[in-house]
């Protein structure tokens, strides 16, 4: 083996490159095996290799654990995790049987994964698992009893034949390989380091690393002293401990002098010659202290637009954008990249879409509701996950209808038996109530359409059988019935897409043993893994890719997006019985150090400039923060020898556009006066004059409402009180009828208390004022002035009117009164008009004489009758403005959007929030139209 | 108790100092800190530093690597402190240990408690059966779940009458339930079995009887009207149970209780109170909440916030020699401590003579008793600690000497903040360092007092403040003061609203960071109907109501709908490519080129408001960006109306940021500016305490022995007394944020301000207070600026140009970044008709092409067995074919691999150092290729026939690939692609002018070609004498369908020399 040393990184892809063109002496169809630290390390390798040889073909890029594998012909297969697992899961069972269900789960997940590590980390402990072949305390003892019982009911052992590999090499395997190059490992693990060693006597092999000097900083101790550089120091720990291994041989050195011609350059030169001295920050590296992830990217574009600006040969193929947090950072820099005028942009690679399969997303279901019981939320969640949407051909408006039987059905969590339950939600949905036309789902978009004609129940029913099932099921089975009992629940679940989940095969020795659903679930869990990685974009779209992506590649320019204390480089947290942890070997796999190193990495291979930002400001307290400790050393760096700061804090927020858009003309619009009026339409557009305005542009401001379906309803909530007190009025509901009113209404909850059911939403004075039966007014036409108003379909004077809140301040309070001004505007009368709240109060209008009551309705009419201009009467806040007017003539109320009054209607912000004088024009409007009403009404009290 | 220096304090033991707010806190900590390191000689991974939120645990880190850096100066320089105290203590060890704490500055564990326990139970809780379950902090549904489940379980066990009577039903129960989750473990009464209920309505008839038999006496009592005492009496008369009584009955006998002591009338107040049966069945319920809600976590293991510290005491407890090793144990804000933390503390670090531990704190700033904080807690410590261990700090280094001595005026009386604890003046410790405050030339008063402070007169304060600050007449110093300088403390969020709206009347921009998540504000609620549009865009409501928000910006005065507006066809078009961009390149693309077309960047107005919204919305884009990944924009609509529809506080993650730096006041809570100081502070609420809550089953207080949930009918004067002396904190650590002065309004009668004066006026306060009137002022001030920037222009467009390329990828109409995805060879499945026979009737798609494809490759790896093919078939089985087809497979397999391909030569002959199973390749091209010249060159090959290629574009970049199989035969080497297409349903499909017409469909000669170039690329580079006329051989497509066709359903041609020469010269880039 033949060891390539350099701090240039180019210079070790030249060895590749002139290595694999050297002449090989075996066949071209074998292969030369690449062996990489990452894929993308990988990907870039190829690329370089291919510039620089015209081709590549018939090589082999892996990483060095895959190769050492491979060579030994030992890769644990799926086979043999299953059994690991399945060993695990019932000897653990059979040792502590008390422990509770998630206790268990969580332990055997962590044996089986400390387990995995030890077959491919020290695979020499399993081998001979004895107490003084281990390094082990007493207290973990267990382990090595635990391990005997297992292996005992395992098939394979990769582990031996891994070791028995490394003494007796299969040389056919070997054989076939033409060459070996180890390219910049981020690290070797003593296991590695000795197959390397065994296997490649026969085979060219070269080890390229990178060195960040050739000064022996690495030596035991080294690290320690104060004159070794902080960098070196800080962030090299690991990789000194690779070199100390390597530390014997005669290497190939191929150091490279380096030219400061920046100051980035000039610490790369320290570290070079491992001294110290203050560097003074230049163009080629920016610190920035930023408020907030939009902000950094802000900077970060007008930085990168910069830098491009400068030589035009300059290409996006030289910038890496790296972040510890990509799914943060990737929206936003395609958001913030992305501008359609093509010299504000910077393209940028599609964000990856994760689609995960069917059987994923159906086992996810499976699991999460044996964890947790049955919950309709996450039965949605599922049936709109992308696969399942895509497998039933679900459409929007199916999954929108989905979501209301969800609700309607009263699918919830629930006691057996009780009316919430999955069976009876079930039930419901098949006999088609909810066809029902009159609770059917009335959407604006969409003709009522019957369930029965509509897949999206089949699938809904489908889902909740499958539920089911596992629900019914026992807790614990024998494997090979569990396995079943999931398979036919997958089954039902993709309708019948998934016939199989092809598990059998796997779990033949443990077929009988008795499990438990979870367990079988949390095995199939593991089993379908799939990590998610963002591929770096070698092309010249920008993407957003973890750092360890760029490790060993020299970039022209990097930015490191998010560098902030507590995630790069992230804690770890090591298993207490990981004994891996508790005994390490060096070369082994430790997280953070790997983080540490892949930021020296970074700051070596970067050419040009480096970009480094964090968020330095604590959101709420504004305090400020530092980044993550190694960032702070690299800062320190830069603390040169005049008092300049290193780094450059960003004020707080984001900035808007220099250009804002000029309002367009005011007076565009040419009045459309309404002069003929029904009463109807009066009422609607003078008592809410914004919502109407907006009606009448086609458009609605209240938001769609998405109920939890998780949540079972506790009480009548606001909003569902208001429906029923509406249920109540409209449909002029008795004691009798509001009982069969409620049963009927899944909404309210199965617990409610019908007297006190009666009590709030059907108060006796309410109750009363239907039983006051009156007359329709006869139809007939006000005129006044240039305005007619059709009078018709309304109730006579005697009729007391229902306010269906507690107090008549408020849009419908208005409404009534305007229904009364109308009335007393007709004929003249002695009678007041009664207004009654749900809160069993009595308050008399009136009566108004007709001229006045004329003049008044002539005032409101001319107030509204623009149909292209909104009145800017804030109606919500109109009889309280009225009241405070009567106080205090002079007083000056002020709009307020946050109003408590005006939070469920937004219309009136959306309308009026730019207009500068709404405060004004209100109180005027309430002066003349309001204030004029509120002296007619009287005193509430509490009789009819 | 004495006066705190580090240099007093002993190497070890526990000690408490009590450091008044602005007395350097930290400082001491951190010269404790440098002392431990450099003196003592502990190791930084011995340090161990506790404090409360994650904020300050990285501000200490911050603090702590400031000072090591400070005094490794000071100690070269000879001018640290450290020198001087400790004489014996040498220099270079210092630095040495000082710069090797500093290098390794994060093994110094700074942590919460909540962090440290987490660690502490993840740690060795598995070791010792304490299962480390993820903590939860969102647990309000699985309480509420609880509740409702324990309610049924109620009703089970006691009948339902009874219990809805005592508890009044679910929905009271669910709100009872309060209580039982405060994080108070005592319960008074204390309950585990529910109490006998059999007789609780028999003694309520028996009592009512009794008193009704003598009702006289009752009206005998002098002092009351008659009728109503009437009314009232007859009300108890009907009731059956004390539930039944009317409220307003029962409130006419309680409010009257001290009225008519001794008398008849206290049975007819204990008979409307609630009885011991009623209050032991209320505590019991309680516990049985607990013990469920314990239960559930577990049931779904993870666990709580409280549960974690528990464990984490658990644990502590039952460590032996295993525990943490830390020496030098520091404790920041003691006083928030409560028994569970400090169990966990006591039993992890036993008072040992190499440890110490110092805990800080001061217990007037304790105001989390709105949480469930313990304050009588932090008062048993004190007193358990001897008195030499006890240490105070009362040196101010915040304040102004006017501001320290009117505190200390104003609370000299008889003023307590706590159980057992009182005020103790404090000294101003740089006096000459914090000039006051100067308003024309005149030194002002540290506290100015002002007669009502309505949020009118704060307003009209700070505008006269800000003013005088921009004509010069007031400074701090030689500094005019400034909006930032300034500093609203309010008590309530009403308050708060209320001044920012004045402001805005007044033209002060004020900055009040709202507790509301972000979402709630009205522009993140109009996001929910842009994501509705994109979903349906072919729904007209949606579209509209799209259209009517601020965010899409149509002009609502001109005329007609606005589906009339020209730009609406234009929305929905774009609506329309926003749902397809959203499928294509995610929700960022697609939402960011809405908003584009939509000019919505620029319709922002360019106010405070305007400001604010346009950073709320790009806050909520980011954490939609991270959080809604993979949703569709109908899942994205649901996610964002339930983040909008949330009732819950905002988190540091959802709290608005403040979105301008200067130019603005910030008004805050004083909760929310603890730890925090401002130069000019104006206290605009008068500290009032809640009204006590009402129809509750109890309150909870802290009293001498610690918090408590108080059942009894005794609850409220205790519970009254701590909110008083709560008050009494709030206010202390409202007042003590001020540097230079405060600004303070005289106050009504219950305030915790009124009780603090006891009657004193001002003048008696001394020359530090001073009352003044607002000033009104006509000058106008400079008005607020929004920041603005203009987006930055390259010189050059970058367009993105450059792409590796399958063949796939090639033919490929888009042209776009195909990464080495393999071809998909079939396109249409199997119809099953009665002519299928054999492998015919195996269905066809991609995944079948790709098992048999991963068979084949897998055979050819090695050297196989016949039966692991069987084995290997079996294992690998998809899941998409019925098992039924396994022997099917099989077979098909075998004839595949017998198949004749070269003279003598099948692939179950060949020997695996002759053949190589899915090489990789990869080819650079030249720059500015078009795909057209690459199909002219093929010309090149005698057997090529014409082909046009499916679209002409540049194809820049490299091409890359795997070939099925390259194997030598004869000294030549052959090309094997494996075909799995369906041609027809039995052999008699697969004839040579089938095969031809399906490759030429297909494109495949194309890839015949590009793979015959990366061969001759390959052997040119790895094999010596290479010569093509002599090494090229065969590529050879082998249609495994037709494999018993007559031709083995193989389409074979030479790969000539001439031919990937001219490919090479043409296409390649050579270096």
């Amino acid at each position: 083996m033949q060891c390539v040393f350099s701090n240039d990184l180019n210079t070790l892809v030249e060895t590749v490159a002139g290595v694999l063109s050297a002449e090989s002496f075996k066949s071209p169809l074998a292969p030369d095996w690449l062996i990489v630290p990452n894929q993308d390390t990988g990907r870039w390798l190829q690329i370089e290799l291919t510039d620089r040889l015209g081709s590549l073909a018939n090589t082999k890029v892996t990483t060095l654990s895959d190769f050492v594998w491979t060579m030994s012909d030992a890769q644990p297969d799926r086979q043999f995790e299953s059994s690991l697992y399945w060993a695990i899961a019932t000897v653990w069972r059979e040792t502590y049987p008390q422990l509770s269900e998630p206790e268990y789960l969580q332990q055997v997940r962590h044996l089986f994964e400390i387990f995995q590590r030890y077959l491919t980390e020290r695979p020499d402990w399993l081998v001979h698992p004895d107490k003084t072949t281990l390094p082990i305390q007493q207290s973990d003892s267990w382990q090595i009893d635990l391990w005997k019982a297992i292996e005992a009911q395992l098939t394979a052992a990769p582990h031996q034949k891994l070791m028995k590999a490394l003494k007796e090499p299969n040389s056919e395997r070997l054989d076939s390989i033409a060459r070996i190059i180890i390219f910049n490992p981020d690290r070797i693990s003593i296991l590695a380091l000795n197959a390397l060693k065994t296997w490649t006597h026969q085979i060219p092999c070269f080890l390229c690393i990178q060195s960040p000097s050739p000064e022996l900083w690495f030596t035991q101790g080294a690290l320690e002293l104060p004159e070794t550089h902080p960098i070196l120091a800080d962030l090299c720990r690991e990789k000194a401990k690779v070199f100390s291994m390597l530390s014997d041989d005669n290497p190939v050195e191929g150091y490279v002098q380096i030219e400061p011609k920046s100051a980035l350059d000039q610490l790369k030169l320290q570290i070079f010659n491992n001294t110290n001295t203050p560097i003074t920050i230049d163009h080629s590296v920016a610190l920035v202290s930023a408020t907030s992830p939009t902000q950094e990217v802000i900077e970060l574009k007008r930085w990168l637009i910069d830098w491009l600006n400068v030589d035009p040969n300059r290409n996006l193929d030289q910038v890496h954008i790296v972040t510890p947090n990509p799914a943060l950072y990737g929206p936003i820099v395609q958001r913030i990249f992305h501008a359609s005028d093509l010299l504000q942009r910077l393209p940028t690679s599609p964000d990856p879409i994760i689609i995960q399969s069917i059987e994923v997303a159906a086992i996810k279901l499976l699991a999460d509701t044996c964890r947790a019981g049955f919950k309709a939320g996450t039965i949605y969640t599922f049936l709109s996950d992308i696969a399942v949407r895509e497998t039933l051909k679900l459409s929007d408006q199916q999954l929108r209808h989905i979501r209301d039987w969800i609700r309607e059905s009263g699918a919830r969590r629930g006691l057996s038996g009780h009316r919430h339950t999955l069976q009876a939600a079930k039930k419901r949905l098949l006999k088609g109530l909810m066809a029902d036309p009159d609770s059917a789902f009335v959407t604006d978009s969409t003709p009522t359409e019957s369930i029965e004609q509509t897949e999206g129940l089949d699938r809904l029913v489908g889902v909740l059988s499958a539920i089911e099932q596992i629900l019914f099921a026992p807790d614990v089975m024998g494997l090979q019935e569990a396995i079943q009992l999931v398979e036919r629940a997958v089954n039902r679940l993709t309708l019948g897409q998934v016939q199989s989940l092809n598990l059998t095969p796997f779990i033949t020795q443990f077929a009988d043993a008795e499990v438990s659903k979870t367990s079988v679930l949390q095995w199939i869990e593991l089993r379908q893994k799939t990590g998610l990685s963002r591929p770096l974009a070698l092309n010249d779209q920008l993407s957003v890719t973890a750092p360890q992506t760029i490790r060993s590649i020299p970039n022209q320019v990097v930015a490191i997006l998010g560098a902030n204390h507590d995630t790069f480089p992230q804690e770890t947290n090591e298993h207490p019985w990981d004994l891996i942890a508790k005994n390490p070997r060096p070369g082994d796999l430790i997280e953070s150090e790997k983080e540490r190193q892949v930021l020296a990495d970074i700051v070596l291979n970067t050419e040009d400039q480096l970009w480094i930002s964090w968020i330095g400001k604590h959101p709420i307290h504004q305090t400020e923060e530092l980044p993550g400790p190694g960032i702070v050393s690299f800062i320190d760096c830069f603390k040169g020898a005049d008092t300049v700061e290193p780094m450059r804090k960003l004020p707080s927020g984001i900035t808007l556009d220099s250009k804002p858009l000029q309002d367009s003309d005011t007076d565009s619009a040419v009045p459309k006066i309404q002069h003929t009026w029904t009463i109807h339409d009066f009422l609607s557009v003078a008592a809410e004059p914004a919502i109407a305005f907006l009606r009448e542009k086609g458009g609605r401001m209240r938001s769609p409402e998405f109920p939890e379906l998780n949540i079972e309803p506790l009480s009548i909530d606001t909003l569902n009180a208001f429906k029923m007190k509406q249920g109540f009025v409209e449909q002029a509901l008795t004691q009798d009828t509001l009982i069969e009113f409620l049963t009927h209404y899944p909404e309210l909850p199965d617990e409610i208390d019908l007297n006190e059911a009666l009590q709030n939403y059907a108060p006796s004075l309410v109750a009363d004022a239907f039983s006051i039966s009156t007359e329709l007014v006869e139809p007939s036409e006000l005129t006044l002035g240039e305005f007619t108003l059709q009078v018709d379909g309304i109730k006579t004077i005697e009729a007391p009117r229902i306010v269906i809140k507690s107090s008549i301040d408020g849009v419908r309070g208005l409404r009534a009164l305007l229904e009364g001004l109308v009335l007393f505007a007709m004929k003249p009368t002695e009678e007041s008009f009664r207004l009654v709240t749900f809160n069993n109060r009595v308050t008399p209008f009136g009566p108004i004489p007709v001229d006045e009551a004329r003049q008044l309705l002539k005032d409101w009419l001319e107030a509204i009758c623009d149909r292209h201009a909104p009145c800017p009467l804030i109606a919500p806040l109109a009889l309280k403005t009225a009241r405070a007017l009567n106080k205090d003539d002079s007083t000056l109320p002020w709009i307020h959007w946050s109003d408590e009054a005006l939070a469920h209607q937004p219309e009136y912000q959306r309308i009026f929030q730019s207009d500068p004088h709404i405060s004004e024009n209100h109180l005027a409007l309430t002066k003349s139209l309001v204030k004029p009403l509120l002296q007619y009404l009287g005193k509430s009290r509490g009789t009819l | 108790m004495e006066r705190f220096k580090p240099e007093l304090l002993p190497g070890s033991g526990r000690h408490l100092i009590e450091a008044s707010a602005g007395t350097g806190k930290t400082y001491a900590l951190m010269s404790l800190m440098m002392r431990a390191i450099a003196v003592d000689g502990h190791q930084p991974e011995h340090c161990l530093l506790m404090t409360f939120t994650r904020a300050s645990t990285r501000e200490l880190r911050a603090r702590v690597r400031e000072r090591l850096i400070e005094e490794i100066e000071l100690l070269k320089r000879d001018q640290s402190e450290l020198t001087a105290s400790y004489p014996e203590f040498s220099k270079d060890i210092g630095i040495d240990r000082l710069s090797r704490a500093l290098r390794q500055i994060d093994a110094i564990e700074i942590q919460t408690i909540h962090g440290f326990a987490i660690r502490l139970v993840n740690d060795f809780g598995p070791s010792i059966g304490i299962p480390s379950f993820p903590v939860e902090t969102e647990v309000g549904s699985i309480r509420q779940e609880v509740a409702i489940d324990c309610y049924r379980q109620l009703i089970k066990d006691q009948g339902i009458q009874i219990v809805r009577s005592l508890t009044g039903g679910l929905t009271a129960f669910v709100s009872h339930a309060e209580l039982a989750w405060k994080p108070i473990d005592d319960i008074k009464p204390s309950q585990t079995v529910c109490p006998d209920l059999s007789g609780i309505v028999s003694e309520f008839t028996e009592r009512k009887d009794a008193l009704l038999a003598d009702i006289d006496s009752l009206f005998a009592l002098k002092g009351m009207t008659r009728q109503s005492l009437e009314t009232h009496c007859g009300n108890i008369e009907k009731a059956t149970t004390r539930q039944n009584i009317p409220e307003k009955s029962a409130k006419y006998f309680l409010e009257r209780e001290d009225k008519f002591t001794g008398t008849v009338f206290d049975h007819w107040v204990e008979l409307v109170k609630p009885s011991d049966t009623e209050i032991k069945f209320r505590a019991y319920c309680l516990h049985q909440l607990r013990q469920q809600f314990r239960q559930r976590l577990n049931d779904l293991g993870i666990t709580d916030n409280d549960q974690v510290i528990r464990d984490a005491a658990a644990v502590a407890n039952r460590l032996k020699n295993e525990s943490p090793k830390h020496t030098l144990i520091l404790v920041d804000e003691f006083q928030d401590t409560d028994r569970h933390q400090w169990a966990m503390l006591d039993q992890l670090y036993p008072d040992e003579p190499d440890r110490l531990m110092v805990m800080v704190g001061d217990p007037k700033q304790a105001i989390y008793r709105f949480r469930g904080a313990d304050t009588a807690f932090y008062h048993q410590i004190r007193k358990s600690l001897p008195e030499q261990s006890l240490w105070y700090l009362d040196t101010v280094y915040r304040s102004s000497q006017t501001v320290v001595d009117g505190l200390n005026a104003l609370f000299d009386g008889d003023y307590s903040v706590g159980n057992d604890l009182q005020y103790h003046p404090l000294k101003a410790g740089r006096p000459q360092d914090i000039p006051p405050l100067t308003m024309n030339h005149r030194e002002v008063a540290g506290f100015q007092w002002i007669d009502s402070l309505s949020p009118e007169s704060v307003v009209k304060l700070t505008q006269y403040l800000v003013a005088s600050g921009q004509q010069g007449s007031c400074k701090i110093g030689s500094q005019p003061i400034t909006e930032k300088d300034i500093c609203i403390l309010v008590q309530s969020r009403g308050t708060a609203q209320k001044i920012k709206h004045i402001g805005e009347r007044f033209g002060l921009a004020f900055h009040y960071q709202n507790k509301a998540s972000i979402f709630s504000r009205r522009i993140a609620k109009e996001m929910v109907f842009i994501l509705e549009a994109i979903a349906n865009p072919d729904d007209l409501s949606s579209v509209t109501s799209a259209a009517s928000t601020t965010l899409m910006g149509f002009d609502l005065k001109i005329p007609g709908q606005l589906s009339e507006q020209s730009r609406f066809v234009e929305l929905q078009t774009e609506l329309f490519n926003a749902r397809d961009l959203w499928k294509s390149d995610g929700p960022a693309v697609a939402i960011t080129r809405l908003f584009e077309t939509c000019l919505t960047a620029q319709r922002i107005p360019h106010t405070l408001n305007g400001l604010e919204d346009w950073n709320v919305l790009t806050h909520c884009l980011e954490i939609f960006g991270e959080d809604a990944k993979g949703l569709s924009p109908l899942e994205a609509a649901l996610w964002w109306s339930q983040q909008a529809a949330s009732k819950k506080d905002a988190d540091d993650r959802t709290s608005q940021r403040p979105p301008v730096e200067s130019g603005v006041v910030t008004i805050n809570t004083i909760h929310g500016s603890k730890g925090l100081e401002y130069r000019v502070v104006i206290l605009a609420d008068e500290i009032k305490g809640k009204s006590m809550p009402k129809n509750t089953w109890g309150l909870d207080y802290c009293d001498h022995n610690g918090s408590v949930i108080d059942l009894t009918n005794r609850a409220f004067e205790p519970a009254l007394q701590d909110q008083e002396q709560d008050l009494n904190r709030l206010l202390y650590v409202g007042l003590t944020r001020a540097k230079h002065a405060i600004f303070l309004g005289f106050s009504d009668t219950g305030s915790a301000l009124h009780r603090l004066l006891h009657g004193r006026d001002i003048q008696s306060l001394g020359p530090d207070h001073q009352g003044i009137e607002v000033p009104s002022i006509d000058d106008v001030i400079d008005s607020f600026e929004v920041p603005t920037a203009s987006p930055p222009y390259l010189k050059r467009p970058r367009i993105p140009s450059w792409f590796f390329r399958s063949f796939s990828g090639l033919i490929k109409h888009d042209g776009g970044h195909d990464i080495a995805s393999k071809a998909s060879d079939e396109s249409y499945e199997v119809v099953e008709t009665n002519f299928n026979e054999k492998w015919h009737m195996v269905p066809g798609g991609t995944d079948t092409g790709n098992f048999i494809h991963a068979i084949l490759e897998w055979h050819a790896d090695e050297q196989r067995e016949s039966f692991a093919l069987e084995q290997f078939i079996k294992s690998n089985w998809p899941l998409h074919l019925d098992p039924s087809h396994e022997p099917v497979v099989h077979d098909w397999i075998r004839q595949i691999l017998s198949t004749e391909l070269a003279s003598q030569t099948t692939l179950e002959t060949l020997g695996s150092n002759k053949k190589k199973p899915e090489p990789q390749f990869e080819l650079p091209l030249k720059t500015g290729l078009h795909l057209q010249e690459l199909f002219q060159a093929c010309e090149a090959f005698s057997w090529w026939n014409p082909l046009a290629p499916p679209i002409d574009q540049t194809i820049n970049g490299h091409l890359i690939g795997f070939i099925d199989l390259v194997f030598e035969a004869d000294g030549r080497f052959h090309i094997v692609d494996y075909k799995t297409n369906h041609l027809g349903p039995n052999d008699h499909a697969y004839s040579d002018e089938r095969i031809e017409l399906a490759m030429e469909q297909a494109f495949y000669p194309i890839q015949a070609a590009i793979y015959s170039l990366a061969l001759h690329r390959w052997l040119k580079s790895r094999l010596t004498n290479y010569d093509p006329n002599k090494h090229l051989g065969d590529v050879i497509y082998l249609f495994c369908r037709g494999i018993g066709a007559p031709n083995r359903g193989i389409w074979r041609r030479p790969i000539e020399a001439q031919g990937v020469l001219a490919l090479e010269e043409c296409c390649l880039c050579t270096q």
